[in-house]
């Protein structure tokens, strides 16, 4: 029972805890690798250099991806937002490609 | 919420803190490479030539008349030939390097082959910048990602200066005075620290980080990026033509001045030559614009082709003409790698790059400072910082002492049948001797001072070291007109000095108390 509370309710110590921190390094680095594979995808330079431009671009999206959900209110709150825009980004990424 | 965002930024912070002091502080020195080069090498107290000056064609006839074999035990061919031209600032060096051959340096004056160490310091110090501490691929990778950590960092740092609304006013305590500049110095630096991060994760992650995308923009040909074709990063050599039937090229410096007239602002600092002595000759002129900043550095060379019998241009490029993305990577690798920087840019970059530096003890100490003292982490990481700090200042100087006074035949020495580098060994055995010497004496007030007691008295040997041991002390190579070995000679001399009244006059209130 203490658990599901800890994940629902908004914590109130400052504490990261390891479900953020896993989700945010971990997860944010998935959302980020199919966010540049989308912009990579849709630029119109030889294949390589869009390669180049998107492995550039990686650890921005990181970064920002990553203080976006560790930033996130409560811990089921950091878990949706890993888990749906990667729902998103993968259909994406499988309809185009 | 802030304070969310305020224990993420130490946490990441800490963690990389160490490897971000290292990469600094060697890529500091890497600034001065040219200078460094130029000093540490006795065959490179030279005059500065010019490149018209030197008979090319004399040079070339040095590597002809050698034959070589490549791993696999077949002859190079010897119609290819690749130079790299003296160039201080693009290559750092001020002699002839044949590139398609091992270890082969020519004297641009004399066109003798010459041949210089093996281990140099100015290498050495890119090697640590770039990661490669032991040669290992394991630390290559964590620069990496410590790159990364840094584009992270920059990115909540800036949101914890919005958000808080921080004051500058003046501070009392050592915590805020630490705190204060932490914030301002990295603050006002903030988009060379960016850039940087953003280069560095490309350098060292790149490869390792590209299957996955290169694997699906290529339909599943290849998961290798480097093999995907039109490769923007490296230039492609010109197709290989048979040698059918010979004809002498025409003069090699003939041939650069009439590369040198096609353009209004260039500087060559390498040359490949196809099929010599051969009706398919021809010569290709790579270079660098001196006067186009941020689109002339690195990947977007300007060249010429010429046909080596007639000496009609074949083919030319300017960097204006490089395309969208070419463009835009030689201007993010621009302030990277220095490449097309004269003296005064470059310590200016040098002074940057301090403060930078500075903000990032700056930012250890306060960690130290704010930690409960009786934690694990802080246990470990007050004595760790501190070896890798200064044992970074004491093992360089002491890099620059040996190099001049270490007899030739000590600079290697043979444990369990492999050759060791006896400089090499010692820059690694420093670390350890310091990591212990902090166990023992515990008060980091005392060892601060005796290191930067240490380390001033190192550089002032090399200085000395280098004045008996190779002839040019400070007056004679200032009357001989080499530049670059005098500064060098002078600003080790006054970093000494600095180093050795900060050792004398640093106060304790500035330390954590043990």
């Amino acid at each position: 029972m203490n658990n599901i509370k800890n994940i629902f309710i908004k914590d109130t110590n400052n504490k990261l805890g390891a479900i953020r921190l896993s989700f945010g390094i971990l997860g944010s680095l998935a959302l980020a690798y199919l966010t540049i594979m989308l912009i990579a995808k849709n630029l119109n330079d030889s294949t390589f250099e869009n390669i180049v431009i998107g492995i550039i671009l990686l650890p921005c999206f990181w970064s920002i991806f990553g203080l976006w959900i560790v930033m996130s209110k409560t811990r089921f709150n950091a878990i949706l937002k890993t888990i749906i825009p990667f729902i998103v980004l993968y259909t994406l990424v499988y309809i185009i490609g | 919420m802030k304070k969310k965002l305020f224990n993420i930024h130490k946490l990441i912070g800490v963690n990389v803190i160490l490897f971000f002091f290292l990469s600094l502080f060697f890529g500091i020195l890497t600034i001065f490479q040219p200078y460094i080069s130029f000093w540490e090498e006795g065959k490179q107290h030279i005059n500065k030539v010019e490149i018209e000056n030197i008979n090319l064609d004399k040079c070339i006839k040095q590597i002809t008349k050698r034959t070589y074999f490549d791993e696999n035990g077949e002859k190079l061919s010897k119609d290819l030939i690749k130079l790299t031209l003296p160039s201080k600032e693009a290559k750092g060096s001020n002699l002839i390097r044949v590139n398609n051959r091992p270890n082969f340096y020519l004297d641009p004056n004399t066109c003798k082959k010459i041949k210089p160490r093996n281990f140099t310091i100015s290498r050495f110090f890119d090697q640590i910048h770039t990661g490669r501490i032991f040669n290992s691929l394991v630390f290559r990778i964590i620069f990496g990602f410590m790159s990364v950590a840094v584009v992270f960092l920059s990115l909540s740092g800036l949101f914890l200066i919005i958000k808080n609304h921080y004051k500058n006013s003046k501070t009392k305590t050592t915590k805020g005075l630490y705190a204060k500049y932490h914030r301002l110095l990295l603050l006002y630096t903030l988009p060379i620290v960016f850039m940087f991060g953003l280069t560095g994760a490309l350098f060292n992650l790149g490869v390792y980080s590209s299957p996955i995308i290169t694997s699906y923009l290529t339909d599943g040909k290849t998961a290798n990026v480097l093999k995907v074709d039109r490769n923007i990063l490296v230039d492609p050599e010109l197709e290989y033509i048979k040698p059918s039937k010979k004809v002498k090229t025409l003069n090699l410096n003939s041939l650069y001045i009439k590369a040198k007239e096609q353009f209004d602002d260039i500087s060559f600092y390498k040359i490949e030559i196809y099929n010599y002595q051969d009706i398919h000759a021809r010569v290709k002129f790579i270079g660098y614009e001196p006067n186009n900043y941020f689109i002339s550095s690195m990947g977007n060379e300007t060249y010429i082709v010429l046909n080596g019998i007639n000496g009609k241009v074949l083919d030319k490029k300017m960097a204006k003409d490089g395309s969208f993305t070419e463009k835009t990577l030689d201007s993010i690798f621009y302030l990277h790698y220095l490449r097309t920087f004269t003296d005064i840019p470059r310590i200016v970059f040098g002074i940057i790059c301090i403060s930078i530096f500075i903000g990032l003890v700056m930012a250890m100490l306060l960690w130290l400072e704010r930690s409960k003292k009786d934690k694990f982490s802080y246990k470990v990481i007050k004595p760790l910082s501190f070896t890798i700090m200064l044992g970074s200042l004491i093992a360089s100087s002491a890099l620059f002492a040996t190099n001049w006074l270490i007899p030739k035949k000590y600079l290697y020495f043979n444990i369990l049948d492999k050759l060791h580098n006896t400089q090499e060994f010692l820059f690694y055995l420093i670390y350890l001797l310091l990591f212990i010497f902090i166990f023992i004496k515990k008060d980091l007030y005392i060892v601060t001072k005796r290191s930067f007691f240490l380390s001033g008295i190192l550089l002032f040997i090399a200085v000395i070291s280098h004045g008996l041991a190779s002839g040019y002390n400070l007056i004679h190579s200032f009357n001989e007109g080499f530049t670059e070995i005098f500064l060098m000679d002078l600003t080790l001399l006054i970093m000494s000095i600095i180093l050795i009244i900060f050792s004398k006059k640093i106060s304790p209130k500035y330390f954590p108390k043990s």
